[in-house]
């Protein structure tokens, strides 16, 4: 029997779930499976907390919160093992044009360099223009250590793009 | 040339749509992992409830340090009641709050910036994040805004309230506001011979410091 609690968070999940694995694939630097192995433990920890999610005044903020401290939680080790009940990740369509896979391997393994909070920090300030004031709030530090995450990560990422003869474009500190 | 926010678009690639079978598949382990967090948690009450028994101690609410006099056996065919006595407390002070009585047999276990969690002595289980068959002190969480409601105390010289939380068990929370606003939040996981005035005179004995943080979530 469905609870109330069940049936909003089913209609959250509908609504939220294709976000949240596109947010997931760039934490986990284009793990299509790590990113959905992110995102079913983000809303297992969703779904136990929701009363408090549902009463948050910032849920958006809330969500981000969850993704990154299941991003960085060890015991996602457990998680891992335990949570295998997706045989095979769901069909999604190919990202890449023709050209684009080259570009996308050098970012992907740009991004894996980082740390996964660095990463974050890179995440949230540049997919999403978060300012630093709220992603210090997903990440739980202050808006001088996303100062200096991002721009330790933008240098790293310059180092390794540059390996790859593939330029950064378009950022600022 | 690409940017970089175009460059991570591609990346994360286009927005795929969920399905109803995917939402129920979420549904469904939350609901296990819900599931498994009650029945630890029931456990974890029971466990300690047992092992509280076993002790055969009864205690009354004093303010002062226990003596062997203290110690009751309940000895009769009724359920054995156990009401907590409260002792002075000796340690070390924990950064953020500063504590002035403890239940008898339970010290301060763990703290981290935004968490003070009293148990009983030796309980195996160290996590601070931990709450089961302890004592958890905090500030409210910076993510609830919500005024608690309950039975409306008076804590020294701060307004409190007492509340039972919905979850299994009988769990308590007392919640006092601090002058700058903020609430304190004392949640006792097995509140069972707690009587309302032994929480009060164990919450007026926790003073908030500065260096408190609010935890999130």
């Amino acid at each position: 029997m469905k609870t109330e609690r069940d049936e909003q968070f089913h209609s959250f999940v509908l609504s939220h779930r294709a976000a949240l694995i596109r947010t997931a694939t760039l934490l986990t630097a284009g793990d299509g499976h790590l990113a959905e192995d992110l995102v079913q433990s983000a809303l297992t920890k969703l779904y136990v907390a929701w009363p408090s999610f549902r009463r948050a005044d910032n849920p958006e903020g809330y969500l981000r919160r969850t993704l990154v401290n299941a991003l960085t939680d060890e015991r996602r080790r457990w998680w891992r093992r335990h949570e295998r009940s997706v045989a095979e990740l769901p069909d999604r369509p190919h990202p890449a044009g023709p050209g684009e896979d080259d570009q996308n391997d050098g970012l992907r393994a740009a991004l894996r360099e980082l740390p996964p909070k660095m990463r974050a920090a890179l995440v949230f300030r540049y997919f999403y223009d978060l300012d630093v004031a709220d992603t210090a709030d997903a990440l739980g530090c202050t808006e001088g250590t996303v100062k200096s995450q991002t721009a330790r990560a933008l240098d790293r990422l310059r180092g390794v793009l540059a390996e790859t003869e593939i330029p950064l474009t378009g950022v600022t500190r | 040339m690409m940017d970089l926010h175009d460059r991570l678009t591609t990346l994360a690639g286009p927005p795929g749509a969920t399905s109803a079978e995917q939402a129920d598949a979420d549904v469904a382990r939350g609901r296990r992992a819900l599931r498994r967090r009650r029945l630890f948690r029931s456990a974890g009450a029971s466990a300690f409830a047992v092992a509280a028994l076993a002790a055969a101690v009864t205690y009354g609410v004093s303010g002062g340090t226990g003596s062997p006099a203290d110690t009751t056996a309940t000895g009769t065919s009724a359920p054995a009641v156990v009401t907590t006595r409260l002792v002075a407390y000796q340690g070390a002070q924990p950064k953020g709050f500063t504590i002035d009585k403890v239940p008898a047999g339970w010290e301060v276990q763990g703290v981290n910036a935004s968490v003070l969690t009293i148990a009983p002595k030796g309980l195996a289980d160290k996590n601070v994040d931990s709450f089961v068959g302890k004592i958890a002190i905090m500030l409210q969480s910076a993510d609830d805004h919500s005024t608690p409601t309950g039975t409306a105390v008076q804590v020294g010289d701060k307004p409190g309230v007492i509340n039972k939380t919905p979850d299994p068990g009988n769990v308590k929370d007392l919640w006092v506001k601090q002058p700058n606003g903020l609430w304190l939040q004392v949640q006792i996981w097995d509140a069972t011979g707690w009587s309302d005035a032994a929480i009060v005179e164990f919450g007026a004995g926790i003073h908030v410091l500065p260096g408190a943080v609010q935890g999130r979530g």
